[in-house]
């Protein structure tokens, strides 16, 4: 199935943050769907389409995803692992969002396969240009792969 | 030489202190005995010197006494009466006849002369090779006057011979008829001359002479008279010969007769003996010393050899090695000591090995600690942001969509949330580099001033611009040995402090400039501000330290922390000149970078 719907996957366990991104969309003028998930098991299974998320017409597969490191249960970096190593998902655009600026944290991220690493500002305008910029870039400005699930 | 000897090893200590020992007895001993050798072999040869001498001066007086008899016999011939009695032709024939007839018998005797009794010559033969020609008689007639008188007299030179003679009076029934004088020459046979030399030895010399006069022989010719006193019969003399060096000499008068007689013994030949013993002792000694170092060298290796061995050892634990072993079979105290020396290394080996198990066991703990720090770092910069992300953005968020249904403290209140949210945000930030500056690794390289001037002054100018600060640079910056991120860090610290703390109203002005001296490079960095009380110069360095209230100057207090565990990181320092009121003067040095580095700089801006 072609990936070439506009759903942005925010995967975020902090409700605070997701309310916050949520407004910054909405501030930025971004009309595009956005699918909030709490921990690394429910992206899997959101991204492999199994269980609750089973039916890809309520749960597209996103165009781009939005993902914290510290997670519960499955972390970030186990998420971003286990995309890479699934065929038909492994092109998928990940973006780490997080509040670490650990240099273990980045390089394991690049390493294990992210296509970008930004770390959450405080202040709500620096997080506004933030979402303007990821829109710009990785929406309208990035050429997108071919993203399948299985 | 005190250090030279210190640093001679024992054993060679050892040897020369016993060698220097041996040779030292040896030479006392051998020179005592030489000289008690060398003091019996003089008093020998005294003795024996003076005992031929005596005995040849009572041989020559025999000698003389036998002469004279023999020539009383002559002078009582018939003929030679007749002769005294009338000279005439006849009677004189007949007297040359009989004395021609005695010089047959005896070639020694040279010229006989008969006289009257008033002491006139009246006649003389010469018999055997040359006479005596005109040597006078007169004092020896004098000594044969008397009938039953006769006399020898001093010796005569005649060309090579020497001649003396013999006086007699010519006596017929007790009538003093004249005189007869008989010259004779000294000569010696072959096998007389081996008789005096089994008498004297055939190293001595006799000399034969008047006592008063200058006529000497050696019994074969005339020689000079010997430099001696010749009437000094029992000292020993010595004196220097030509051509042979020193003789010992002993000399004797002979009775009855004008005469003397010397005889004398080159001095080494009396000292040879001593000299062959001598020779015999420093062999011997030699022989001892070189025993002495042998053994001496032997007995210290027997001591020294293990000490070597434990020397060597504890060298190789000195260098951290405790494989090596002394394993000495032996029970005396170097045996002990290199047991005890075992056991030492042991005890140090197993002390070492606890120690470095426990170093091991801290190193791991601290590294845990370090790890959960780290964790905890962690732990700040995440989950104590995200509040602060929520408190920030939710009062930003009130005051733009319900800022209008908030009367003026509703939204100061709104306001004063965020400005606490940032303030934290800052301060962990701060913190988190501050602790991120202390355990990092830093590589140094060339570092070009700058550009890390202009990247910092890029990266500050949003404070730059809201505070109207200006900022003068003075070219050129040189290139310094240094961390360029930390650098950077560093400098930007510099730069927010110097426009931060200015009096209200004020704008900030900073100068920056460089100075490059012996091989380091100062970057100060100069403001217009507040100033630094003098007490507080070394304090502001200290993190969380501040001087001011933070309504006044906001900030977290570790900024110039941060500048100085940076510059002590890069291996540098940092400092300030202040007085209140009057601008600081913020300094770092670092070194320089080599003048290789030039190009690279160059080539960097370039590109």
């Amino acid at each position: 199935m072609n990936a070439n719907g506009s759903t942005i996957l925010l995967v975020e366990d902090n409700p605070d943050d997701v309310l916050l991104l949520r407004r910054a969309f909405l501030k930025a003028g971004i009309g595009n769907p956005i699918v909030a998930l709490e921990h690394g098991d429910e992206a899997i299974a959101y991204l492999d389409g199994t269980g609750a998320y089973a039916d890809r017409h309520r749960y597209p597969m996103p165009a781009l995803v939005l993902m914290d490191l510290k997670l519960p249960r499955r972390s970030g970096l186990e998420v971003l692992a286990w995309v890479r190593q699934h065929e038909g998902l492994k092109r998928l655009p990940i973006v780490v969002l997080t509040s670490s600026r650990d240099e273990g944290d980045i390089n394991k991220a690049y390493d294990l396969g992210a296509n970008s690493y930004l770390v959450k500002p405080v202040a709500f305008d620096d997080l506004l240009r933030l979402v303007r910029s990821v829109e710009g870039y990785w929406l309208m400005l990035n050429v997108r792969p071919d993203v399948t699930a299985a | 030489m005190r250090a030279l000897w210190s640093r001679l090893s024992i054993r060679r200590k050892l040897s020369l202190l016993i060698g220097g020992l041996v040779l030292a007895v040896a030479a006392t001993f051998s020179w005592a005995a030489y000289g008690g050798m060398r003091r019996a072999a003089v008093a020998t040869a005294n003795e024996r010197l003076r005992t031929v001498t005596d005995q040849l001066a009572g041989l020559l007086q025999n000698n003389a006494k036998q002469l004279v008899t023999t020539t009383r016999t002559l002078a009582a011939d018939t003929a030679i009466q007749a002769f005294l009695e009338s000279p005439g032709t006849r009677t004189r024939e007949r007297a040359t006849a009989a004395l021609q007839r005695i010089a047959a018998q005896s070639k020694q005797v040279a010229e006989v002369r008969l006289w009257d009794i008033r002491g006139r010559r009246l006649f003389n033969v010469v018999l055997n090779g040359p006479g005596a020609g005109a040597l006078a008689d007169t004092v020896v007639l004098r000594a044969a006057a008397g009938p039953d008188s006769g006399a020898v007299g001093r010796f005569r030179a005649v060309g090579d011979s020497v001649l003396f003679p013999v006086a007699v009076p010519v006596v017929e029934a007790g009538r003093l008829l004249g005189y007869l004088t008989e010259w004779r020459r000294v000569s010696s046979t072959p096998q007389a001359r081996d008789q005096t030399n089994r008498l004297i030895g055939s190293k001595s010399a006799l000399y034969m002479g008047d006592v008063d006069g200058d006529v000497w022989t050696d019994l074969t010719r005339a020689v000079p008279r010997p430099p001696v006193d010749v009437r000094e019969a029992h000292k020993l003399q010595r004196y220097e010969r030509a051509g042979i060096g020193t003789m010992v000499v002993a000399a004797s008068p002979v009775t009855g007769t004008p005469w003397a007689v010397v005889v004398e013994f080159p001095w080494h030949e009396v000292l040879a003996p001593a000299h062959v013993f001598l020779r015999q002792l420093v062999l011997i000694a030699l022989v001892l010393l070189v025993l002495a170092l042998l053994g001496t060298w032997l007995l210290s290796r027997f001591i020294t050899a293990p000490l070597v061995q434990l020397s060597g050892a504890a060298e190789a634990i000195a260098a951290g090695d405790y494989s090596g072993h002394v394993a000495l079979a032996r029970r005396d105290e170097l045996g002990r000591l290199a047991e005890a020396f075992a056991t030492m290394a042991h005890n140090v080996q197993e002390a070492q090995r606890r120690l470095e198990e426990k170093v091991r066991e801290r190193t791991a703990e601290l590294q845990d600690r370090n790890e959960e720090l780290e964790a905890f770092g962690y732990t700040i910069s995440h989950d104590l942001r995200a509040p602060l992300r929520a408190m920030f953005g939710f009062s930003q968020a009130l005051l733009e969509d319900y800022g209008d249904r908030l009367d003026t403290t509703g939204r100061e209140y709104a306001e004063r949330i965020a400005g606490g949210a940032r303030a934290m945000d800052e301060l962990i930030q701060d913190l988190l580099a501050y602790s991120k500056l202390s355990r990092a690794e830093l590589t140094v390289g060339p570092v070009d001033l700058a550009r890390v001037l202009r990247d910092t002054s890029t990266q500050l100018q949003t404070e730059i611009r809201s505070r109207g600060a200006r900022l003068s640079v003075e070219e050129p910056l040189p290139t310094v040995l240094g961390h360029a991120a930390t650098l950077a860090q560093v400098v930007a610290n510099l730069l927010a402090n110097g426009i931060k703390f200015v009096a209200p109203g004020r704008t900030p002005e900073l100068r920056i400039g460089a100075q490059s001296r012996d091989g380091k490079v100062r970057l100060w960095v100069e403001d217009n501000g507040i100033g630094i009380d003098a007490e507080h110069h070394e304090r502001i360095f200290h993190v969380f330290e501040r001087l001011h209230a933070t309504e006044a100057y906001p900030g977290t207090g570790i900024g110039l922390a941060i500048v100085r565990k940076g510059m002590e990181r890069m291996g540098g320092r940092a400092g300030v000149e202040s007085r209140p009121g009057e601008g600081s003067r913020f300094w770092i040095e670092l070194p320089a970078a080599e003048q290789v580095d030039e190009r690279e700089r160059q080539y960097d801006s370039a590109g």
